[in-house]
């Protein structure tokens, strides 16, 4: 049976003589915490508005496996489910008290939950015409039966998409997946699939989408977005089309369009949050002390596990929701590098779910309700969506006595580990590189780029801060379990080592000593804890062994002078054991599109010595066989593209050459043999 | 006039802030009474979700004002507001005679609760408009407000609609309540 992607239909409604009821809920019963269920998809001030979108998630309170609980039947059976919910008052004079108010809601495991608005909205009309629990069955069943047979995508094929627009990229695997649909298309598309791949010379400017074909399914792929499948529902006879994102991280919940309502909403959070209040100094939370940007505190706050609640006053829930899932996105970094972030998100909540929220360690919510603002005791950190301050609770618990032990590494204390630095040194400590990257981010969002740049500036980041973590630890306890270093990738000493770049040793004493209290912080948290696992099975998963990749890229990025011995070594290397499909795959998603993607390798190309040349001739050649190595190649600029097309054709005659020297070697070899032999 | 000092600076420079919680069973008449009181018209009022908030400013006090929705299945989260709660309006359907036991019984189930126990209690017996309504006299028998001997309590006839004895109910409120 196909998996369902649709788990329940839930129906609730504000009953005028007793509040807020479940009524419905098909196929079975999700829960006996029928009233607490109710109260969520019936938001605070629902009457004052027609409509009002919410979100929010069930089956949050799973066990972590490391408790001693197995996570297989757990992960099975009571997956994080995902719900969708419409509410909306209709006005109506002929009944009592002038008003009805129901809301519908979607259970899903797909994170993608807002595709399923359209459909919502319709099903929710039917049940006011026809308050039955047949609405709710037609629902189930339509949004069930659709088709959905989307392009296998790796984690790194996805990175790769994410970071590009460009519309070819793998444009194969759509045409696979439709194929397969479209058993009679097949042949052709297969067909313009090897055409594609065929050839080394570079093809500049010209779409490999292959010819219009009778099959619906190869002539679909050619206006094809990439980044979305499309599919579709049939409700009530009318054909809903659905877009399902692709390039989405494991733990991105919600609509991640570009440009849109998303980078809004981020916009949002940068422009509301501008001012902070502080009844306490949190060594967690304020990384760069006094002058910690606010959006920084939140990032800490959301790193190390804190409560943290958004309240937007008399708002819409799904408001408020936005602003917890965009917050989800920024501490997990944009859902791609940290886990257990929606498992602790409550979107929406109220005072029904508060004693809930309360037994669950750091979460992030939303309200709408400013009982919250008084509460300190609820919380940690406060986000007013309307005043834009972010206030830390006075009652936040102070920093842990365990943390005492890497005193010196203590906000107020001097440095003995690095007792070499001056004291000059300390006031610049809080210098760090946050309110840089903050500034950058500040200045992205003002030359309006699109919410994709935004999130992978943030993927980044958190990408940084594991990394350093992983540092930090080395340096502090002699080991880690969240990066590559020596005793995991040995090979990596003739690599030019392992981990992060800093521009010199100062710079990486004290970024590590800044960061080290949120370090700590963090350390303590289940995403610390799920990093550790992804990690472990990473490393058993990995196809390229013998490198730490991001940092020989990083190398190769900061124009620092790399020995011509180290560079010759590197490109030798990457010739060496970045051969399989797999292993390409895994090159180019650490190389994103919108980063410049191959133009640090290309370097190679002008090196001084001619066996590097060679080599990245040789080495680009063969990412040029590859379907996606083929656009980033075309995506190189052109002064870059030429040079690799000359030298390409350079190398080639001069195989050919070499080629037919041995051979006429051979054959002179061979002809004097004969020669000698006559005479 | 013998009026005690603070009262007297308040009055003067206007600044006494209270908050006040207005519970009662569903369709007392609370959000009809807020929003008289804060836009001095009658609305058409359909069941609250949740709650309603509005600061109300008279005679140079500001009444925060908390209207919190109340059928059966969502009383229990009325504790959730008594925090911090100066003043409660306790709103009776006068002409509804049926559930003036039920409506008892919630009164008194509030206001023993150890975070209310220093607040004021004012108890609108409204929709006096209506036939049949009961007195003033005769809501204050039935809700049993005798017993309660610590508390400052003041039932007062209303009419929502028309705004009739609302303001009467704040005057109380803002004469009665303990200065921070």
């Amino acid at each position: 049976m196909a998996p369902q992607h649709v788990t329940t239909i839930l129906l609730a409604e504000f009953d005028i003589d007793q509040g807020s009821t479940l009524t419905h809920q098909y196929p079975s019963n999700i829960t006996s915490d029928n009233h607490v269920l109710a109260e969520l998809m019936l938001p605070d001030g629902a009457h004052l508005r027609p409509a009002d979108w919410t979100i929010f998630f069930l089956n949050q309170a799973k066990p972590a496996p490391w408790n001693g609980n197995k996570a297989l039947t757990d992960g099975e059976e009571n997956p994080l489910l995902y719900v969708l919910n419409l509410v909306r008052t209709n006005h109506d004079a002929s009944i009592r008290r002038g008003a009805a108010v129901k809301a519908m809601a979607i259970c899903t495991t797909h994170q993608y939950l807002h595709v399923y608005k359209p459909v919502l909205l319709l099903a929710l009309e039917n049940y006011f015409k026809n308050p039955t629990i047949e609405v709710l069955k037609t629902l189930y069943e339509s949004v069930n039966s659709m088709e959905l047979n989307p392009p296998d995508l790796s984690p790194y094929e996805r990175m790769i998409l994410r970071s590009s627009d460009n519309k070819e990229l793998f444009i194969e695997k759509f045409e696979a997946a439709a194929s397969a649909e479209e058993s009679t298309a097949a042949s052709t598309a297969a067909g313009s699939k090897i055409d594609m791949a065929h050839g080394l010379g570079i093809v500049v400017g010209q779409t490999p989408t292959p010819p219009a074909t009778t099959g619906t399914g190869a002539a679909a792929a050619k206006n094809r977005d990439c980044q979305f499948y499309e599919t579709k529902v049939t409700y009530d006879g009318i054909k809903l089309p659905i877009r399902v994102p692709l390039s989405i991280n494991p733990e991105e919940v919600g609509e991640v369009t570009r440009q849109e309502r998303l980078f809004v909403q981020r916009t949002e959070i940068m422009r509301v949050f501008v001012d902070q209040t502080h009844y306490n100094f949190h060594a967690h939370l304020d990384s760069s002390g006094p002058h910690t940007h606010p959006i920084m505190l939140l990032m800490n706050a959301l790193l190390t596990g804190k409560r943290i609640i958004f309240l937007g006053n008399g708002h819409p829930a799904g408001d408020v929701a936005n602003f917890v899932l965009a917050a989800c996105a920024l501490g997990s970094g944009s859902g791609g590098v940290l886990r257990g972030f929606p498992e602790r998100a409550y979107p929406y909540t109220n005072l029904a779910g508060i004693d809930h929220l309360l037994t669950c360690k750091g979460f992030i919510a939303g309200v709408t309700n400013q009982l919250f603002e008084d509460r300190t005791a609820w919380w940690d950190v406060l986000c007013n969506i309307d005043t834009g301050k972010i206030t830390v609770s006075k009652d936040i618990t102070p920093m842990p006595a365990s943390l005492q032990h890497s005193g010196h590494y203590d906000d107020t204390r001097p440095l003995p580990l690095f007792s070499g630095a001056s004291s000059a040194q300390t006031s610049s400590k809080y210098d760090n590189t946050d309110n840089e990257f903050m500034a950058d981010i500040m200045n992205a969002i003002h030359a309006h780029y699109g919410e994709m740049v935004i999130r992978a500036k943030f993927q980044d980041y958190v990408t940084r801060f594991v990394q350093l973590a992983s540092q930090y630890e080395e340096q502090t306890y002699g080991q880690t379990t969240i990066g590559i270093n020596r005793t995991n990738t040995p090979e990596s000493a003739k690599y030019l080592g392992t981990g992060l770049v800093f521009a010199d040793e100062a710079s990486r004493a004290r970024e590590i000593s800044v960061n080290a209290s949120r370090i700590e912080g963090w350390r303590g948290t289940t995403s610390y804890k799920y990093l550790q696992e992804d990690h472990k099975a990473w490393l058993s998963t990995r196809s390229i062994r013998c490198m730490d990749v991001k940092r020989v890229i990083s190398l190769l990025k900061l124009a620092r002078t790399l020995s011509p011995q180290d560079v010759a070594m590197l490109f030798k290397g990457f010739l060496q054991n970045i051969v399989t499909d797999k292993q390409i795959i895994e090159f180019l998603s650490s190389l994103p599109l919108s980063q410049g993607g191959l133009f640090c390798i290309a370097y190679g190309l002008f090196h001084p010595m001619a066996s590097v040349r060679n080599d990245t001739v040789q080495f680009l050649n063969r990412i040029n066989q590859h379907p996606t190595g083929r656009v980033y190649i075309r995506s190189l600029n052109r002064f870059e593209r030429n040079t690799y097309e000359r030298l390409a054709r350079e190398f080639a005659k001069q195989e050919e050459n070499s080629l037919r020297q041995q051979h006429y070697t051979r054959l002179s070899a061979s002809a004097g043999s004969v020669s000698s032999a006559s005479a | 006039m013998g009026i005690p000092l603070s009262k007297a600076i308040a009055k003067i420079f206007g600044n006494k802030e209270m908050r006040i919680l207005m519970l009662g069973l569903d369709a007392a008449g609370k959000t009809t009474i807020l929003y008289k009181l804060k836009l001095n018209q009658s609305v058409t009022t359909i069941p609250t979700v949740g709650f309603n908030v509005e600061t109300v400013v008279y005679k140079n006090v500001k009444f925060n004002v908390w209207d919190v929705g109340g059928q059966d299945k969502i009383r229990p989260l009325w504790r959730h507001y008594y925090t911090g709660t100066q003043g409660l309006i306790f709103v009776i359907d006068s002409q509804d005679r049926d559930r003036i036991d039920e409506a008892r019984q919630e009164l008194h189930r509030i206001i023993s609760d150890r975070e209310m126990k220093d607040c004021l209690l004012l108890v609108f017996a409204n929709k006096q408009d209506l036939p049949g309504a009961m007195t003033p006299a005769e809501v204050t028998e039935r809700l049993q407000l005798h017993t309660m001997r610590e508390r400052p309590w003041y039932v007062h006839p209303s009419c929502a609609t028309t705004g009739e004895g609302l303001f009467e109910g704040l005057n109380w409120m803002s004469q009665n309540v303990k200065s921070k």
